[in-house]
């Protein structure tokens, strides 16, 4: 996969992981808990969703790998951490500001 | 934390399960995998909830995410390989139709000249004799082009094997000719 553009819409699934990551870094099981809280439980992802939308972000240059730590909340084993890029922030910008508009739009027209 | 043995259960046959993705992926991402399966029994264990759906659901959702990963995978060979692909079928018709004209045409067509002048036949059976030569030079030429693009593929395009394929080529090319 090319490095993603800003200008490039991003997927459902992406944009919930970018905003997962747009605080702070997390891990799989992280990102899953962050993108089930930001959605109120409407957006469910599993593990093969969400790691396939991972392996092509990092491949778009979106996000990328963090060092492997351990969670202090979970006890056990050390864990992959994953942060959000540069490139992963203009995306993310450019995609809230798609939204904008097309909320304006729906706000002019009364719709919403 | 001992686990139960229905969460060990599940546990092994998610870690087979994910034998099925493709092995660069699960080398990258396996491990992270089962341990956020693991986090999510984890957590519906300590809500006291069962784990039945969520298995399946997960088993589920994994699954289609391995046939996504292999299908891109397969794409992707495709994709790279698209153009000797396309050289090779071509050949391959090529070397089909001169084959049908080798078996089928260029007999009938000989045994009909021959009944027409019996004096001179055996001129027209050395022509068929020059004909087949010419085809068997063809055909190696055909075979020599399909192991270059195998170089190719293999990215030995500039490696002596690839140059001697190319040679062979040119003389059996030459050798028709002359």
């Amino acid at each position: 996969m090319s490095k993603n553009t800003p200008n490039t819409p991003l997927t459902p699934a992406v944009l919930h992981i970018l905003l997962a990551l747009s605080t702070e870094e997390r891990h799989g099981y992280g990102i899953m808990k962050e993108v089930d809280a930001d959605s109120q439980g409407k957006v469910k992802m599993g593990p093969g969703t969400l790691y396939g939308s991972i392996g092509r972000m990092i491949e778009a240059g979106l996000i990328r790998e963090s060092d492997k730590k351990v969670d202090p909340e979970m006890d056990d084993e050390r864990r992959v951490y994953y942060r959000i890029t540069g490139i992963g922030q203009k995306s993310l910008a450019a995609e809230l500001e798609r939204y904008r508009e097309v909320v304006a739009v729906a706000r002019r027209k009364q719709l919403a | 934390m001992a686990l139960e043995p229905r969460t060990r259960r599940y546990r092994n046959w998610y870690s087979k399960l994910l034998r099925l993705y493709p092995k660069a992926y699960r080398e990258r991402f396996g491990e992270g995998m089962e341990q956020t399966f693991n986090d999510l029994c984890r957590e519906r264990a300590q809500e006291g909830k069962g784990l039945f759906r969520l298995a399946l659901w997960m088993f589920v959702e994994t699954s289609a995410g391995i046939i996504r990963e292999n299908a891109t995978i397969i794409m992707r060979c495709i994709m790279n390989r698209g153009s000797t692909i396309f050289l090779r079928l071509v050949i391959t018709l090529i070397a089909i139709a001169a084959l049908a004209v080798c078996v089928f045409k260029l007999p009938r067509m000989i045994a009909q000249e021959a009944a027409k002048t019996p004096d001179t036949a055996w001129q027209i059976y050395l022509f068929l004799v020059g004909a087949y030569i010419q085809a068997a030079l063809f055909f190696f030429a055909l075979y020599q082009a399909f192991k270059l693009l195998s170089y190719i593929d293999r990215n030995k395009a500039f490696s002596e094997l690839s140059v001697r394929a190319l040679r062979h080529i040119k003389h059996s090319a030459l050798t028709s000719v002359s």
